[in-house]
């Protein structure tokens, strides 16, 4: 994929875009990683480290977007060069909103930590390496162009969203007879949700990988469809 | 919808006889004219053979070519035998057998010997009219096609050069003569009678007198140079154009002055073309009778220009025999007999062989130095 | 970084006709500057000025206006022609190499300086043909004649003999115009090299080739400068109407 170009601005262009978007996503899995870990431990200083570090995420995005922008001016990309721009850009989108959600994992992890102790945030713990799983693969499918990797997310978010589903219904039974912990399972049953739209995303990036990698667009449940349709 | 059907043809393509005939008409005439080339120079060969070619090796009657012009004798000895001697064979004959008698005697003038006077001559005159022609045509080419600005009064030179060109050759003749002759300024310490006008130059008692160059080699160059002059200037002029403009552009845009330009990147390409006309010149030049009889053509001439002479310079101001003069002379100054028609046809058959060697040279080299240049 | 060219209100005509209408513009020194626009626009009248190469044409003159390079008006009469002219190098649109030997075609700007030094001229020739990117190809046939080469080969030869002379300035009239994608894409590499070394104006009427090797571009319209600026900011955003309508293709 990555062929060497007669003009060697491109090739620069292109390693600096990529190299971007890769910071981006290792910036944000350590967010996760971070989040998930100060509700786990109960740890409110570093919630705020992640909700602090998100700046530097959006700034990645912003940065990514220009410099896709210009690569489009500039050089008028076709073929593979087209694609690795346009789905750069849209990673950046995404891992921005998993970073989002991040900072609400950190921000409910902070309430929690200041409050009681919940003996249900270990139900979090698979949760999130489900998702920290599926966002793993999915950007190694980005990474390496692996289009197999991209096309097996789907299935594997579909465990995601039985856990999600599971889980949900655990902390909602806890609901009745909280005694005063309502607020804080609360908290938790977002928390599931974001993990879960996080294995969404994730998915959403593998499908991009897809197209990136062979032109092909999986999304929406289209199989086996090329550039335009069947 | 148009019927696909029209476009079978039935019958004869349109205006196929028609065509037929036309390329018929034409192709007749073509091969007429060179079947009227083919005749003439069939019939120029068949009248010259007999004098050039000898069945001997080398197969060239190589006394025809070097040998000076003599008057033929023709006479009979006691015995009948016809002798056919020129002048100093017959002197020889003569001092071999003293007192003999000698019967039936012609002399023939110019018909005998060889023609070795008249072919240096044409030599000589094509030679130095070429190297005159050349300086001043390629400069005034030069100066046309580079320097000067596009104006009504160059238009007017233009026209005038190629007016040259039309002028008939017994008109540059008495030009020559008038001129050349006549009238150019000559430095000497001797000014002749006839000078008109003498200027004292107040140096070891020379005169800058205008009493022409007298008929010499000289005055026959310079009036051959100016008959040829238009068409070296034209052709050169054309061979300067030739070369891309690209050329000059890169080399004026380097830094280069303009003549630098011209020097290394327009002139060296556009001498093919220059040789290519100076080429076609000399044949032209080789042929000219009118404008040599005043000026530098003589019948008789008993010495090579170049013996005899007080000094090196001396060439340029003796008087020649020219190859085509000579057969004029053969052929009108004389009567007509079997012993002068040897002399004539052999004179015209090496004026052909000489003319068509010097063509094909200006072919081959044209084509050897247009492909080493690519453009 | 400096400026390399001031161009200030230039008018221009041939003849009677106006094609320069009060250019004003600053070139500046080691960038590489774009012209563009459409045909007969007047972009390749106004490099031409830097050079006075427009000189040679009869009636051709700047009617109003300066041009400085590096502080010197080149319109002062006491001006050393030649030495403009090895300072500021121009590459034509349709390459044309002397049909001497690849040698020669370099060193004749330094032989026309007069430069006789064997040794000086061969490491002159060696130092630009690198330069050009063209010295692994031919250096095993400088003796050959230039006209062998490819296209691309021959435009990146008369750089190299432009560069040989070691220019302040290279002005680029259409370079490509003759050539196909991939040594367009060369000749592009170049320059973009060579603007290390040089300050180069490059006309144009292939606008990628402006987004992809210039730094500034300026949009002529009708021998008027519509828009110079910043490249990524005359393709991104465009201030004047007339430009956007242009590079979008809204009109050719």
């Amino acid at each position: 994929m990555q062929n060497s170009h007669i003009f060697r601005e491109i090739d620069n262009s292109m390693v600096s875009l990529k190299d971007n978007v890769l910071l981006m996503a290792s910036l944000t899995r350590l967010n996760l990683e971070r989040a998930i870990h100060s509700l786990l431990t109960r740890d409110v200083d570093l919630a705020r480290v992640v909700i602090g570090d998100d700046t530097e995420v959006d700034e990645l995005e912003l940065k990514i977007d220009h410099l896709g922008m210009d690569i489009l001016v500039r050089f008028h990309p076709v073929a593979t060069d087209l694609r690795l721009v346009i789905t750069s850009m849209k990673m950046a989108c995404n891992l921005e909103r998993i970073s989002d959600h991040a900072v609400n994992i950190a921000k409910r992890a902070k309430k929690i930590g200041k409050s009681t102790e919940m003996v249900e945030a270990s139900v979090i713990e698979p949760l999130y390496s489900m998702a920290e799983k599926l966002l793993r693969d999915a950007l190694l499918a980005y990474t390496d162009a692996n289009s197999d990797l991209g096309e097996s997310l789907k299935s594997a978010d579909a465990g995601l969203d039985k856990a999600h589903k599971e889980v949900i219904a655990l902390l909602s039974s806890r609901l009745e007879n909280s005694d005063g912990r309502a607020e804080n399972l609360l908290h938790l049953i977002f928390i599931a949700r974001s993990l879960e739209r996080i294995g969404d995303l994730a998915v959403n990036i593998g499908e991009d990988s897809v197209f990136l990698s062979e032109a092909r667009v999986i999304r929406h449940d289209r199989k086996a469809s090329g550039p335009g349709g069947n | 919808m148009f019927d696909p059907e029209k476009l079978i043809r039935k019958g004869l393509p349109k205006g196929y006889l028609k065509d037929i005939v036309v390329r018929l008409f034409l192709g007749g005439i073509t091969y007429l004219i060179v079947v009227i080339a083919v005749l003439l120079f069939a019939k120029i060969i068949s009248d010259g053979a007999p004098a050039l070619f000898t069945s001997k090796f080398p197969f060239v009657d190589t006394e025809f070519l070097t040998a000076r012009n003599e008057t033929l004798h023709v006479f009979d000895d006691l015995q009948g035998t016809r002798h056919q001697l020129p002048a100093s064979r017959y002197n020889e004959y003569l001092a071999a057998h003293p007192g003999e008698a000698i019967y039936n005697e012609h002399t023939f003038s110019y018909s005998g010997g060889g023609i070795a006077g008249p072919i240096v001559g044409t030599a000589l005159l094509t030679v130095g009219s070429i190297i005159l022609a050349l300086f001043f045509g390629v400069s005034a080419a030069i100066y046309l096609a580079e320097y000067a600005k596009q104006s009504p009064f160059i238009h007017a030179v233009r026209l005038a050069i190629l007016n040259l060109a039309g002028i008939p050759s017994i008109v540059f003749g008495l030009f020559g003569f008038s001129v050349f002759v006549l009238a150019v300024p000559v430095i000497t310490a001797t000014p002749s009678d006839r000078t008109l006008l003498a200027i004292p130059l107040f140096l070891n008692d020379w005169v800058l007198s205008f009493q022409g160059w007298n008929s010499s080699l000289i005055a026959g160059c310079a009036t051959l140079a100016c008959m040829i002059l238009p068409v070296i200037i034209t052709a050169s002029e054309e061979s300067l154009r030739a070369v891309p403009q690209g050329f000059r552009d890169a080399s004026l845009a380097m830094g280069g002055t303009r003549w630098q330009t011209i020097r290394k990147c327009v002139l060296p390409y556009s001498l093919p073309g220059i040789l290519t006309s100076s080429l076609l010149a000399i044949t032209r030049v080789a042929g000219e009778t009118a404008p040599i009889m005043f000026t530098a053509a003589v019948a008789a001439k008993d010495d090579l220009p170049w013996q005899g002479l007080s000094n090196p310079f001396g060439i340029l101001s003796s008087q020649v025999q020219a190859l085509p003069y000579h057969i004029y002379t053969l052929a009108a100054r004389i009567p007509n007999s079997e012993y002068t028609q040897r002399a004539q046809y052999g004179s015209v058959l090496v004026f052909l062989i000489l003319v068509a060697i010097l063509s094909s040279g200006s072919m081959v080299l044209r084509a050897k130095m247009r492909s080493n240049l690519k453009w | 970084m400096g400026t390399a060219i001031q161009i200030r209100n230039v008018n221009f005509a041939y003849g009677a006709k106006r094609v320069l209408h009060d250019v004003t513009l600053d070139i500046p020194d080691r960038q590489v500057t774009a012209f563009i626009g459409p045909s007969g626009c007047g972009k390749s009248t106004l490099i031409r000025c830097i050079n006075r190469i427009n000189d040679r044409i009869p009636g051709a003159r700047v009617t109003a206006g300066s041009i400085h390079i590096h502080d010197i008006d080149i319109h002062r009469p006491d001006l050393n022609l030649q030495e403009l002219r090895r300072r500021v190098g121009m590459v034509f649109q349709k390459y044309n190499p002397f049909a001497k030997s690849i040698y020669e075609n370099v060193v004749y700007g330094l032989r026309i300086a007069g430069v006789k030094n064997r040794a000086e001229l061969d490491d002159a020739a060696e130092k630009a043909l690198t330069s050009a990117a063209l010295w692994d190809e031919v250096k095993d046939r400088l003796h050959t004649s230039a006209t062998g080469l490819s296209g691309g080969q021959q435009q990146r030869l008369c750089i190299a003999r432009v560069i040989a002379t070691e220019p302040d300035i290279v002005l680029m009239d259409e370079p490509c115009a003759a050539l196909d994608p991939l040594a367009t894409l060369k000749i592009e590499e170049l320059i973009t090299e060579l603007k290390q070394k040089f300050t180069i104006v490059i006309v144009t009427h292939n606008m990628s080739q402006a987004t992809r090797c210039s730094d500034r571009t300026a949009f002529m319209y009708l021998g008027k400068l519509i828009e110079y600026g910043e490249t990524l900011q005359i393709f991104e955003n465009p201030k004047n109407p007339q430009t956007e309508a242009y590079i979008t293709g809204a009109f050719g």
